[in-house]
């Protein structure tokens, strides 16, 4: 029995004037377009009375609002990172479980790869791609300093980095710098790995014992992907409320 | 660096398509799931806290206009007692004013009659005496029998008259 080919790369599915189109960026694209479709279409007219999916919507929203108040400390202030936090929770979250969909990793094509026969998957979980994670952690470690800048000031934002106060103050705040780019890298391994490991698991499962025993690992990665969204959107959360707060 | 970037497929230009899909995907929630939701809640809990404070206003209100209802009462019923002492009083004075000018009138009617029943008398007593003077005269031409001259006479009786009046 042939053992099944584990890749950690995204595989490339074509390439349209030599960029590549890998399954994971393609996943990403029916995330994207899923979500927008239904941003667009189901929340389309917001009523005082809200109808069945609103109320759904709103229970998520108010949920998250009262999470984040009890960490950020006001009303306002969740309001306003909001969009960032939820955004990414709803887009880890959506790809983590479009990835375990039926279809998704099994449905593909045979490519010839230095004269071996490899299995490409059309679809993969969009965060078993380390640049989908990467980029996720990038643009929420950046967006979380500029909303640290705008609410304090540049000035004093740079000071928690850059200060010239004292020899520890100065190597606390190199730390502190150097602990931004930290993040950037356990936000994307995490997750990535998570995630990977994830599908590993399965296609392992599946491997060894294709009736029922895949089961219970399925319902624990869709656990693992919910906690996972979870985890990411809380330390952004986290993150921002550190930032927003002058430093004392 | 170079091999491992490799092995886990790290690709500039991916990082930044879904750098670009992320963003795409925040602008389009932002605008049309978040946005509006955020306003509607803040509408709804505005409209709550309105309806909250308007009810209060209005249970404010309810009572202060029962306590005005029941002070408007209030005085209403002590003036309406105070019109009807007021009336008792003025009616009292009245029966009091009417008895006395009724007794005061009554004396005047009677003083009247006296006054006039005095004239009477007078007048009576005059006449009396107006008659008496011919009767004692007669009585007198009558008794004596000798007939003395006129002057003599009505000196006699002039003398007789005025013992009549000091004898009254």
């Amino acid at each position: 029995m042939k053992t099944p080919h584990i890749q950690i790369a995204a595989e490339k599915v074509f390439d349209i004037f030599g960029f590549p189109i890998t399954n994971t960026l393609l996943m990403s694209w029916i995330v994207l377009l899923l979500l927008s479709v239904a941003a667009f279409f189901l929340f389309k007219k917001f009523k005082p009375v809200p109808a069945f999916l609103q109320n759904i919507w709103e229970v998520m929203v108010e949920g998250f609002l009262n999470t984040m108040e009890s960490i950020l400390g006001s009303r306002s202030k969740s309001e306003k990172y909001l969009p960032l936090v939820a955004t990414i929770f709803i887009f880890v979250l959506i790809s983590n479980w479009l990835g375990i969909f039926p279809g998704v990793g099994s449905v593909g094509f045979y490519e010839e790869v230095h004269g071996e026969r490899l299995f490409v998957p059309l679809f993969r979980s969009a965060a078993s791609d380390l640049n989908f994670t990467l980029a996720l952690a990038v643009i929420t470690v950046v967006l979380v300093n500029i909303y640290g800048a705008r609410a304090i000031g540049l000035g004093h934002h740079l000071s928690k980095f850059f200060t010239f106060k004292n020899p520890i103050a100065f190597g606390v705040g190199i730390l502190e710098f150097i602990s931004e780019f930290a993040k950037m890298i356990s936000f994307s391994f995490r997750l990535f790995g998570n995630v990977f490991a994830g599908e590993v698991l399965l296609v392992i499962a599946a491997f060894l014992a294709p009736l029922l025993a895949p089961l219970p690992f399925l319902a624990l990665e869709i656990f693992v992907g919910f906690i996972q969204a979870l985890v990411f959107a809380m330390l952004s959360m986290v993150f921002i409320s550190i930032m927003v707060v002058e430093h004392h | 660096m170079s091999e491992l970037i490799h092995n886990f497929g790290i690709d500039w230009r991916l990082l930044v398509t879904q750098a670009i899909n992320f963003f795409i995907l925040l602008f389009i929630l932002k605008k049309f799931a978040y946005k509006p939701i955020l306003e509607m809640l803040r509408k709804r809990r505005d409209g709550i806290e309105a309806g909250i404070r308007m009810k209060k206003e209005a249970e404010e209100r309810l009572r202060h206009i029962a306590q005005e209802r029941e002070k408007t009462l209030e005085e209403t019923r002590k003036e309406s007692l105070a019109i009807l002492a007021k009336t008792e009083t003025a009616a009292k004075d009245l029966r009091a004013e009417m008895l006395a000018d009724a007794a005061q009138k009554a004396e005047g009617v009677l003083n009247e009659a006296k006054k006039i029943i005095g004239e009477e008398k007078n007048k009576m007593r005059d006449e009396f005496f107006k008659d008496a003077a011919g009767l004692v005269r007669l009585g007198i031409e009558k008794t004596l029998n000798r007939m003395t001259p006129e002057e003599r006479d009505a000196k006699l009786i002039q003398e007789a008259l005025v013992e009549l009046k000091t004898i009254r």
